[in-house]
């Protein structure tokens, strides 16, 4: 067993991709490894030459198929959407079906700078020999740029704006002028940016116009129906707990669906029968949290309950998630419980669980 | 030699292959499946003042409003086919069986059904999809024929296919459509006698392997089609919509994106370009900036999203995606943009002036043109002022529609209640489909008068409840209908005869009484209504005291309201109310009487003079004197009513009012004070603060304007006669 806490796409799916690839006869924009149709199969799920490819993104094909379509064309993508619906996921997994490395990546965060769009300097080479190309050190944008791969940008709207706006040249012009040494590094084919962006950071730094122009926008949604949720959890769990070695059996189908249906509950604020209305808590509830709640219950079980997910150990995890402002969440929460979670057919151990926790 | 073209009605693809492979086979005789009953309006197709889209109509004159539209649009196959014939002057006919035969028309309840089946999507065509690789058999279609820029042997490939299809599932045709069928072969074998060497049949593609007629004995025919009923039905064309070719309808193909189908039909090339530049307009008309550039990504996306989904050229499908991702940035609100200019489309059809109409339409056709009320699908005002001719029958007009079931008139309600004044404000908007509406009041009479009237007085026997006749009452009268007043006074007689709840009858009493002054502004007479309404307020009066005994304060509350309206009503229409008078006293005396309407009716009486206010002060202190105080309040409440003027004027009751509440003890006073500032704050501010004034200037004290003015005999004559004429008094000739 490897070391890693966690390994990448290509490594975790390089039977499905090379399957995949052996079995796509269709015509490959210059520098991917598969053909569009090939990757949106790796991503939706479905089989090749008798291997079958797991479901990566749960979801509308239509999104998939703008997602990739999008980057075969010459714009760049940004994957829109409130937090832990798969936008890193399907970023990872593009990457990582279309140029085989999804670790061309740059984290957005309020204090990533220029060099990390554009380039370094070596500060020792740079004062020893003055500007060379031997001084310059290439962030993932402009390596990508040089192998024509795919590079990642997470959560753009928290890089800040004189930061996105050196992406302009790069995204229009295809290639980074470097003015120290009068040079430019052009982009080879098959260059393109998939940037991921939060909608509830709406306006921390908004994309200027002129950047947005550059982007073609897709909007992962929020799974539609409780069964597709289901799934979703179910299947990243299950990945997670064969990743992490968990000696838990994989949670009941029943423990999932109950989670899920609480999260889609107090995130719509109404019950799934439509007959109580509820206060909605200030949390985005997501699927990636209820995953992540999941698995908490999940590790919990595995260590100090007897292997089976039981309320008690989601309980935890399920008050953390949803409590996320001490005062108001805690109302919702409490309301939740006594007026739907009490009621409930067979929720008498949640309810329990739920109620010691507080 | 006979030719079958195979269609998809509606279908874009279809029509340009249809067009393109008649001009090269130039028939002899062109056959279109559609209704035999529509035959003789086929050449009226060649007027220019035909404009699609259009329906084909077919009606029953006589009974029942049963009809069946056949939509026709630029874009579908028949109409090509149609216009094909026409411009070489070649015969066209239709062939299909006639539209009266379908069992969907003989259906009452779901008359205006579709009449015959688009390309069947059951299961055998989509199993042919599925063996060349497809998803459903709408896109295999799609891909195969709508998509398809070179027509050659397309037909002669389908009529292959669909013998393939229907030979897999022999069950998939209907009986009536093997009828249909059958039709359809005697209509060829009649050609082909009459010697005809060149036919053209255009027909649904499903039934296109079965026309030639040679497999089949005309005996087999003839019995298939002598099961098939008879009626005698007529036709015309009537003006058609895009956002209605969705609708069930004689070719009952749900086209949901006409103005899409539309601009695939009429554009060749860069059909995705062209639409996606158009878009882009849309979205700046609506104030979002997207550029040329935007036009240009979001046509880029959309042929790489169509070669991704393995298709020839992007469909609606792949355009709707790339305008999401690229103008709306991914939300897919930013569709509804685009989607009633350039998805469905607003275009409206024409039928020229000629055509014979159904007899409603044919009607309102001819009074709209003759009140000069153009019928158009734009939002457009209309005053009406009812003392002019004209502005009286349009406003008939449109309460007439309006109780048809047409809205083609909206009534706006002005900062005035509509009623009491001269003008009536409408907006209208004409709706195509109100045409099927009118054919639904076929049954009710020809022409519009008369259908309305029918239409209420069978309303007016259904009705159970006294306020759906009055309303059908006042509506007869809106809408001019003398003719069916008398029925309707009678019914309302009758059911009132039979309400005892007075609340109720006096609620119709102000409709019923206005019906009277509203008959003196459109010249209805009335007397009538004046006799029925003569009944109806004796009946109150009768029931009226006993109504007022006893109530919760809530019935009172609404009996109050009941009370003021009625009393209202009878003094604008002048109307002998002795009985009401009585009636009212009889309520102000009655001790069991609920203190609010006893406030009430001491208040009317004094209004109306049937008391004077020294009775009123007597009645007054009376009230107050008991020692409920909650009743007192709401007695007050009752006599004073919204209005404060009375207290200003009457000093004798201000005093009564002002020692009553200055005696009262402080917890007493405590309870009754949300009472009073409830009867209080209905006063108007000025009026609160002469009332204060007038308290606190010591309520005996007489009025200021006891005090003789002083005035200058000379001065005042100049004033005098403008003032004379400004209240409408002709000044006397001077002496």
């Amino acid at each position: 067993m490897s070391e890693l806490l966690r390994k990448s796409a290509e490594d975790l799916y390089a039977s499905e991709l090379a399957a995949l690839a052996a079995a796509d006869t269709e015509a490959r924009p210059p520098n991917w490894k598969l053909s569009p149709r090939a990757v949106v199969a790796y991503l939706i799920g479905g089989e090749a030459n008798g291997t079958k490819i797991t479901a990566k993104y749960v979801g509308a094909r239509r999104l998939m198929e703008i997602a990739v379509s999008t980057l075969a064309t010459d714009r760049a993508l940004l994957l829109l959407g409130v937090p832990g619906t798969a936008k890193s996921w399907v970023s990872e997994h593009l990457a990582a079906a279309i140029t085989g490395n999804s670790r061309l990546i740059v984290q957005g965060t309020a204090g990533t700078g220029e060099d990390a769009v554009r380039y370094g300097w070596n500060y020792a080479l740079l004062l020893s020999q003055g500007p060379s190309q031997a001084a310059l050190v290439p962030s993932p944008v402009m390596r990508a740029m040089q192998d024509g791969a795919l590079v990642r940008i997470e959560e753009l709207t928290r890089v800040p704006s004189d930061v996105q706006d050196a992406l302009i040249t790069i995204l229009s012009e295809k290639t980074l002028p470097v003015p120290e040494l009068n040079t430019e590094i052009p982009a080879s084919r098959g260059f393109n940016v998939i940037a991921t962006a939060n909608d509830r950071d709406r306006g921390v730094n908004e994309l200027s116009s002129a950047l947005k122009r550059r982007f073609n926008t897709v909007v992962l949604p929020l799974p539609d129906s409780a069964e597709a949720e289901t799934a979703i959890v179910v299947q990243r769990v299950e990945s997670l707990r064969k990743q992490l070695e968990l000696p838990a059996e994989p949670p009941a189908l029943e423990q999932v669906r109950r989670l899920v249906t609480v999260f889609r509950e107090l995130r719509a604020g109404i019950t799934e029968d439509g007959r109580t209305k509820l206060k909605s808590p200030s949390g985005v509830l997501s699927t990636g949290e209820a995953i992540s709640v999941m698995n908490q219950g999940l590790a919990l079980a595995a260590h100090f309950g007897d292997g089976q997910v039981r309320a008690t150990d989601l309980a935890s995890g399920l008050v953390g998630a949803v409590i996320k402002d001490p005062t108001q969440d805690q109302v919702a929460w409490a309301e939740y419980l006594e007026t739907v979670v009490k009621e409930r057919d067979g929720w008498k151990d949640l309810y329990r669980a739920c109620k010691e926790q507080r | 030699m006979l030719r079958v073209f195979g269609i998809r009605h509606h279908g874009p693809g279809s029509a340009r292959s249809v067009a393109a492979a008649l001009d090269e086979y130039a028939p002899d005789v062109v056959l279109v499946e559609g209704p035999p009953e529509g035959d003789e309006l086929i050449a009226i197709a060649a007027d220019p003042g035909l404009v699609p889209p259009v329906a084909l109509m077919i009606y029953e004159p006589e009974a029942a409003g049963r009809f069946v539209f056949y939509p026709f649009a630029r874009f579908s196959p028949e109409w090509q086919a149609i216009r094909h014939a026409l411009a070489r002057g070649v015969p066209v006919r239709f062939c299909d069986a006639p539209a009266g035969a379908h069992p969907d028309f003989a259906r009452d309840e779901n008359a205006g059904a579709e009449a015959h089946d688009d390309v069947p999507r059951e299961d055998p065509l989509a199993t042919l999809a599925a063996a060349a690789g497809y998803g459903d058999a709408e896109s295999f279609w799609d891909a195969l024929v709508e998509q398809r820029r070179d027509s050659t042997a397309l037909f002669e490939a389908l009529i292959e296919l669909f013998a393939a299809a229907r030979e897999q599932a022999p069950s998939a045709t209907r009986p009536h459509d093997l009828a249909r069928e059958a039709a359809m072969r005697q209509v060829v074998r009649v050609e082909m006698k009459a010697g005809r060497e060149r036919i053209a049949v255009v027909c649904g593609a499903w039934h296109a392997p079965v026309i030639d007629p040679a497999p089949f004995t005309v005996k087999s025919d003839q019995e298939l089609l002598r099961a098939l009923p008879k009626r005698k039905l007529a036709a015309t064309w009537v003006p058609w919509s895009y956002s209605r070719l969705d609708m069930a309808g004689g070719y009952g193909a749900g086209v949901r994106s006409p103005a899409w189908y539309e601009h695939v039909h009429d554009v060749r090339e860069h059909a995705a370009e062209r639409f996606a530049v158009s878009a882009a307009r849309c979205f700046r008309d609506a104030g979002i900036e997207i550029g040329p550039a935007h036009a240009i990504e979001a046509a880029r996306l959309a042929h790489a999203l169509a070669a991704m989904r393995n298709l020839p050229a992007p469909g609606l499908d792949e355009l709707g995606d790339a305008i999401i991702t690229v103008f709306g940035d991914g939300d897919a609100r930013g569709i509804a943009l685009v989607r009633e200019t350039l998805v469905v489309g607003t275009s409206l059809g024409q039928v020229p002036e000629h055509v014979p109409t159904a007899p409603l339409l044919a009607d309102l056709t001819r009074e709209a043109k003759r009140l000069r009320m153009p019928m158009a699908a734009t939002e457009k005002a209309l005053d009406l002022d009812l003392r002019e001719d004209n502005a009286r029958e349009r406003s008939a007009l449109l309460h007439r529609l309006r109780a048809l079931g047409v809205p083609w008139g909206e009534q706006q309600r002005g900062g005035q209640r509509a009623r009491g004044t001269f003008n009536e404000h409408w907006t209208l908007r004409w709706d195509p489909g109100y045409v099927v509406k009118l054919a639904e009041n076929v049954r009710h009479g020809n022409t519009i008068a008369t259908a309305t009237a029918t239409r209420l007085l069978s309303l007016a026997r259904d009705a159970k409840a006294l306020p759906e006749v009055r309303d059908l009452l006042s509506l007869a009268l809106l809408a001019a209908l003398p003719d069916a007043l008398p029925e309707l006074l009678q019914r309302f007689d009758a059911l009132a005869a039979a309400t005892s709840d007075v609340p109720t009858l006096m609620q119709s009493v102000p409709a019923l009484l206005d019906l009277g002054r509203y008959g003196d502004v459109r010249g209805t007479d009335t007397t009538a209504a004046a006799t029925v309404a003569t009944h109806l307020v004796e009946r109150v009066a009768i029931g009226l005291p006993l109504a007022c005994a006893g109530p919760d304060d809530a019935a009172a509350a609404t009996l109050v309201a009941a009370l003021d309206e009625c009393d209202q009503a009878l003094r604008r229409s002048r109307h002998e109310a002795e009985d009401w008078t009585a009636a009212l006293l009889a309520v102000a005396d009655n001790t069991g009487s609920h203190a609010l309407l006893a406030g009430r009716a001491t208040r009317l009486l004094l209004d109306r003079g049937a008391i004077d206010a020294a009775d009123a002060a007597r009645r007054l202190g009376l009230a107050l004197s008991p020692a409920v105080a909650a009743m007192q309040a709401a007695w007050i409440e009752g006599l004073l009513g919204g209005s404060g003027l009375l207290l200003i004027h009457e000093s004798a009751l201000l005093g009564l009012v002002d020692a009553w509440l200055a005696a009262l003890p402080s917890d007493r006073f405590s309870d009754v004070l949300p009472l009073l500032r409830r009867a209080f704050s209905s006063f108007s501010m000025p009026e609160r603060r002469q009332i204060g004034e007038r308290v606190r200037g010591g309520v005996a004290a007489p009025a200021a304007s006891a005090v003789p003015l002083a005035l200058d005999e000379a001065r005042v004559a100049l004033v005098l006669p403008r003032l004379l004429r400004y209240l409408g008094v002709e000044p006397e000739a001077k002496s």
